[in-house]
């Protein structure tokens, strides 16, 4: 069983052999190695002549398949590169805005003092990035586009847009007008009271209802208000 | 109930709209008007504060409301913070107050004059919002003594020693809220 099996392996092999060399005897007969350096025919060629032009035909074959693959890896690699790059510039704006936000809120509610210095650091970080995403932009216009790049500097453009536009109106963050919404600090005294608030058990003049009325959109305001 | 108010999501596009109505004369009041116009827009950017305006049913604007949250240290000094429902300002403009006539004046259940239809309207959003302390305060100027009175009759508790701001003192009122 095994011996059988065995022989017929060999003769499969043999066989396999057989069509590989008959492979590359066609291959060697094709019209696509005649042309591509000008070379004469490879079948008018004497025997060692043919085997020298096939050699040369051969390898400006390959050398041309590999440019082509290498080129098309460099432009690969530079589109995702060039990807990385838009990516990485939308995340650090989107970095700068949460910032700018949490600055704003702590000097809303009296947390921190307003500074210019650090007004001034927020405006520089945000010159320099509009440097940067024009920077991009002007690139793009040199970069193959695909589908996903293109939706990248659509979203980088987008932000673009954005931060020129609040730069534009720019205004410095102020501490609340109603004092309610200052952060606010309770004496010991003052939290026993605020607990026997929360724990009263008496009757509230006016129960809170589970479902609030429904506020309409400011469009609304618009259509019924009459000056 | 007379004339049901509509609450309206404020948007600051509606500022030109809205700069033509007073909420009284007094400094107390002025500020109401100050809040609406220059203090909401940073309200609602840094502070996620809420802002709704109302109108009749005859389509008049009436007035507005507003609920933010604030953080209180609390119940030690070296708590952290807690978010507690605050109610910024609200005002009804000053040619509409103490209407529509109202004759049970005593029960803020059924009151229906304006005042009271939007601080029930406040109150009820304040309690439906999620995850906040089971409270709701507002700061008021020691020298709007209708103003005290118009939040007792809802229950709120004045609360904590005044805080001075300006020319402004203020006492903090809290009320329960479920």
């Amino acid at each position: 069983m095994l011996s059988a099996m065995m022989r017929r392996i060999d003769a499969l092999k043999s066989a396999a052999s057989e069509t590989r060399s008959g492979v590359r005897r066609s291959v060697r007969r094709h019209r696509c190695f005649r042309s591509p350096l000008g070379h004469r025919t490879l079948r008018s060629s004497t025997s060692a002549r043919g085997d020298e032009d096939c050699g040369a035909a051969r390898q400006a074959i390959f050398w041309t398949a590999g440019h082509l693959r290498a080129r098309g890896f460099w432009t690969r690699r530079q589109t995702f590169e060039f990807a990385a790059r838009v990516s990485s510039t939308v995340h650090v704006i989107d970095l700068v805005g949460e910032q700018e936000a949490e600055w704003r809120r702590l000097v809303f509610r009296g947390e921190r003092a307003f500074s210019r210095r650090d007004e001034r650091e927020f405006l520089a970080a945000y010159r320099s990035w509009i440097r940067l995403a024009n920077r991009l932009i002007r690139e793009f216009g040199e970069t193959p586009r695909s589908g996903s790049l293109a939706i990248g500097m659509g979203v980088l453009e987008a932000k673009l847009c954005k931060v020129s536009e609040s730069l534009n109106n720019w205004s410095p963050p102020s501490l609340s007008m109603a004092i309610g919404l200052r952060d606010d600090y309770l004496t010991e005294s003052e939290a026993a009271d605020l607990d026997r608030i929360i724990s009263g058990k008496g009757e509230l003049p006016y129960e809170p209802k589970s479902q609030p009325q429904k506020a309409l959109p400011p469009s609304e305001f618009f259509r019924r208000f009459k000056g | 109930m007379g004339d049901l108010l509509v609450p309206i999501e404020f948007a600051l596009e509606m500022l030109p709209s809205l700069e033509q109505f007073t909420y009284g004369r007094e400094p107390w009041e002025v500020y109401l008007y100050t809040w609406l116009m220059k203090g909401s827009a940073d309200a609602i950017g840094s502070n996620g504060a809420k802002v709704w305006v109302y109108i009749n049913q005859a389509d008049e604007y009436v007035g507005y409301g507003s609920l933010a949250q604030s953080l209180l240290r609390y119940p030690r000094k070296t708590s952290d913070m807690v978010p507690v429902v605050d109610i910024p300002a609200f005002a009804v403009r000053d040619d509409l107050w103490g209407k529509p006539k109202e004759d049970r004046l005593d029960d803020v259940t059924v009151d229906g004059r304006y005042s009271s239809q939007i601080m029930r309207h406040l109150i009820d959003t304040a309690a439906s919002w999620d995850g906040n302390f089971p409270a709701i305060k507002l700061s008021v100027d020691q020298r709007a003594t209708k103003a005290h009175e118009f939040y007792e009759r809802f229950g709120f508790e004045r609360s904590g020693k005044p805080r001075v701001d300006g020319d402004a003192t203020y006492d903090r009122y809290v009320r329960k809220l479920r």
